[in-house]
């Protein structure tokens, strides 16, 4: 446990690291930003960032990687819509690997390799799940796209004029979809 | 930054630009191209629309219709472009006091940098308000200042090329014209209106979205922006009767067009036809029987919202003087409207002297509680918020508000009755009297801070659906929050536009909450005379609380 004892120390210097190296995915102007502004409602996408990294980190200090912490979900499905390679919006999981091992130091990780193997296929794990997620969420917008068009919104520029009735007909079809279909 | 690099890491496979502005730039803002891709920007106006549109107003405020391909380096542009929007663009310097102000007056003090939507759910710095008006300043400058002709660049001044162009039509169409920025700029800047500026200059030379223009077409030729036929508007409505039977044991049967009228009745089309609209449109209905209101709606103005405000002020004008024609010609004496967003902007701020003064109409009176409504006296038209919570004041509306049992709501202030015409208080008021539980999200998301549903301004359609929730991030984060402390599973607002987007927004952020008008809920608690014994669900079918009837929920 030498291992996970010193990611639960240096757990706040890697959090930051991790943070810093996921905001470089940003402009560096809104990157400032994202970092700066605190209050959660005045800045949704750093505050879960911020608080993603820190909550998994010290789940995985703990050896709890059955879930993700709710504030990653939400960030995941933040990168699930800002046109990011799916590598891209979900590769900053495996940083978490090499920002543990320089900030505890690689001596330390040699001297203890069979914990840090458990640790990387940790990490793994979460890595893994971030991936179901993103792709969830993406699925998820088929489906509101789909749900929209159903609505009778999308009728407005595309010429359609239904009666009252082929409307309340849709609207009737309650089908659970299944959209398959890969990014 | 960061200590790891890239490709240190060799962890992210992808290398190519990812942003919707063509990846994070690594030059100058001047220098930076827009890139289009699918999925970042709505598809082009179809010619045929245009060109009925470029007929029907004086010439020039539309350009010739063309064919285009946005991701294409070729727009098929008319040959003298540049100077059509220079001059253009002088016109309006000259005709708009407030852009030439807005266009000097700006200090880079950054108080609006952080505060838009699209560049907090992007990060792209070219979504902060200061460099959106940037982007049309900085041509100003070079045509029209004498540092920007002498200095250049080092003045922050370019001149007009194809690549600005692309700039301008990727910027302007992620505005929402909320003015959420506004309320913070110490100079009162009014970013909506920079933005309003540059969509009528791209339309100069026809560039534009078909979202925003069909339903111009569409109001201008048939009424509303879905261009319903009367009859099938009528018989819309009917189906809205028929539910609302069904539900409550009450038969309505409303009246169209017709003359002598004490009130014209305006909503948003969406009302009529679309999902949750129709469910607040059976709200109305049942309000007017409820009180036994001397109203009519019209097929000819059947349309509140103006979509002409998205593209130029002639456009707006026009539809909006619809609605006044109409009330001249069936001899009302003032305008109700409904829940509308940009609707209120155009009569409260624009309106009268845009279209006014409405001297043939009276200022606005109660028939049932004797309110004169003083602050409409210029544009002769109400609120139906403002109509229902004077009504509750003075106690002239039976209503059960244990039928709204079933939700717990939250207020989502909509950008435009809040920032445009202050109506914060009247919703809050009805929902008093209407619902046991309703929370407040945070201060800095409602009321004049509130954030935008993020697919205003003629952005609400399928193709950029992605782009809509990364903007409706900041909202649906703020319900997200209220939802998860005291268990909120209705938004309440009061604009079409919100309806229809918030409900994709909560479908994708928050999915425990639906979204609903207020005249829908206010519908739900009315106890109507000669009504079912029991009312056992909603106007959506849903059950209503202890219910045990066999809802379609």
């Amino acid at each position: 446990m030498i291992l996970r004892e010193a990611l639960a120390e240096n757990r706040v210097i890697i959090a930051e690291k991790w943070l810093d190296s996921i905001l470089t995915s940003y402009h560096e102007d809104g990157a400032r930003f994202f970092k700066k502004q605190k209050d959660r409602f005045a800045n949704p996408l750093g505050y879960n960032a911020r608080m993603g990294a820190e909550r998994t980190v010290e789940r995985l200090a703990a050896g709890e990687v059955s879930d993700l912490p709710p504030e990653l979900v939400q960030f995941i499905k933040l990168r699930a819509v800002q046109t990011f390679k799916p590598s891209e919006a979900i590769g900053f999981m495996y940083e978490l690997k090499q920002i543990s091992a320089k900030v505890c130091g690689m001596d330390l990780m040699a001297a203890n390799f069979s914990e840090w193997q458990a640790i990387e296929a940790d990490i793994d794990k979460l890595a893994l799940q971030a991936f179901d997620l993103f792709m969830a969420d993406r699925e998820l917008i088929y489906k509101i796209k789909l749900e929209e068009f159903k609505s009778g919104n999308a009728g407005t520029a595309n010429g359609g004029c239904p009666s009252g009735a082929v409307l309340r007909k849709h609207n009737a079809e309650k089908i659970e979809l299944k959209v398959i279909r890969d990014c | 930054m960061a200590d790891i690099k890239a490709d240190e890491l060799g962890t992210r496979v992808a290398r190519d630009p990812s942003m919707m502005t063509g990846g994070v730039p690594t030059k100058e803002w001047m220098d930076t191209e827009a890139v289009f891709k699918p999925g970042n920007y709505c598809y082009q106006g179809k010619p045929e629309v245009v060109d009925y549109l470029r007929k029907e107003l004086p010439p020039g405020v539309f350009g010739p219709a063309h064919e285009w391909d946005i991701e294409s380096d070729d727009w098929n542009l008319p040959d003298n472009w540049k100077e059509i929007i220079v001059n253009g663009l002088k016109e309006r310097l000259d005709k708009f006091r407030s852009l030439k102000i807005f266009m000097d007056c700006c200090v880079r003090c950054g108080a609006c940098a952080d505060k838009c939507h699209f560049f907090l759910g992007t990060g792209d710095p070219k979504n902060m308000p200061v460099m959106r008006a940037e982007l049309m300043r900085s041509v100003y400058r070079h045509e029209f200042t004498k540092a920007g002709k002498i200095l250049g660049r080092m003045a922050g001044a370019r001149p007009m090329t194809f690549k600005v162009l692309k700039e301008w039509f990727m910027y302007y169409y992620q505005c929402t014209e909320c003015r959420r920025c506004s309320v913070f700029c110490p100079y009162g800047i009014d970013t909506a209106e920079i933005t309003m500026m540059g969509r009528e200059l791209l339309h100069l030379v026809a560039v534009n979205i078909n979202w925003v223009l069909e339903p111009v077409y569409n109001s201008s030729r048939t009424g509303n922006h879905m261009g319903l036929q009367p009859h099938t508007l009528k018989e819309n409505v009917e189906y809205l009767c028929e539910d609302i039977e069904e539900i409550t044991g009450v038969k309505i049967t409303p009246s169209w067009n017709r003359k002598g009228a004490e009130i014209l009745f305006i909503t948003p089309s969406a009302d009529f036809f679309a999902e949750p609209g129709i469910y607040t449109c059976m709200g109305y209905l049942l309000l007017f029987e409820h009180l036994g209101l001397d109203y009519t709606f019209s097929t000819y103005a059947s349309e509140g919202g103006n979509f002409g405000s998205f593209t130029n002020n002639e456009m707006m004008k026009k539809l909006n003087g619809k609605m006044y024609a109409e009330a001249e010609r069936l001899g009302v004496k003032w305008i109700l409207g409904g829940e509308c967003g940009h609707m209120w902007r155009v009569v409260h701020q624009y309106m009268s002297t845009m279209t006014g003064p409405a001297d043939f109409l009276e200022a606005p009176k109660s028939p049932i509680t004797g309110t004169v409504f003083e602050n409409a006296a210029a544009t002769k038209m109400v609120h139906i918020s403002e109509f229902t919570a004077d009504l509750i004041h003075h106690g002239k509306l039976k209503l059960d508000k244990s039928r709204n049992d079933h939700r717990i709501v939250t207020f989502h202030d909509s950008c435009n009755p809040a920032r445009a015409m202050g109506l914060l208080e009247e919703p809050r008021y009805i929902l008093d009297h209407i619902v046991n539980k309703h929370y407040e999200m945070p201060e800095n998301t409602i009321r004049e801070k509130t954030f935008c549903c993020g697919s205003g301004t003629g952005l609400n359609t399928g193709e950029i659906m992605e782009l809509r929730m990364r903007a409706g991030l900041p909202r649906a984060n703020a319900v997200q929050y209220v939802h998860d402390k005291y268990d909120v599973n209705t938004m309440a607002c009061v604009c079409a536009i919100d309806r229809a987007t918030l409900s994709a927004l909560m479908g994708y952020w928050v999915p425990d909450v639906e979204v609903c008008g207020i005249s829908e809920m206010v519908g739900n608690a009315l106890i109507m005379d000669g009504e079912k014994e029991v009312r056992e669900t909603g106007l959506r079918f849903e059950a209503l609380a202890g219910s045990e009837g066999d809802a379609d929920v």
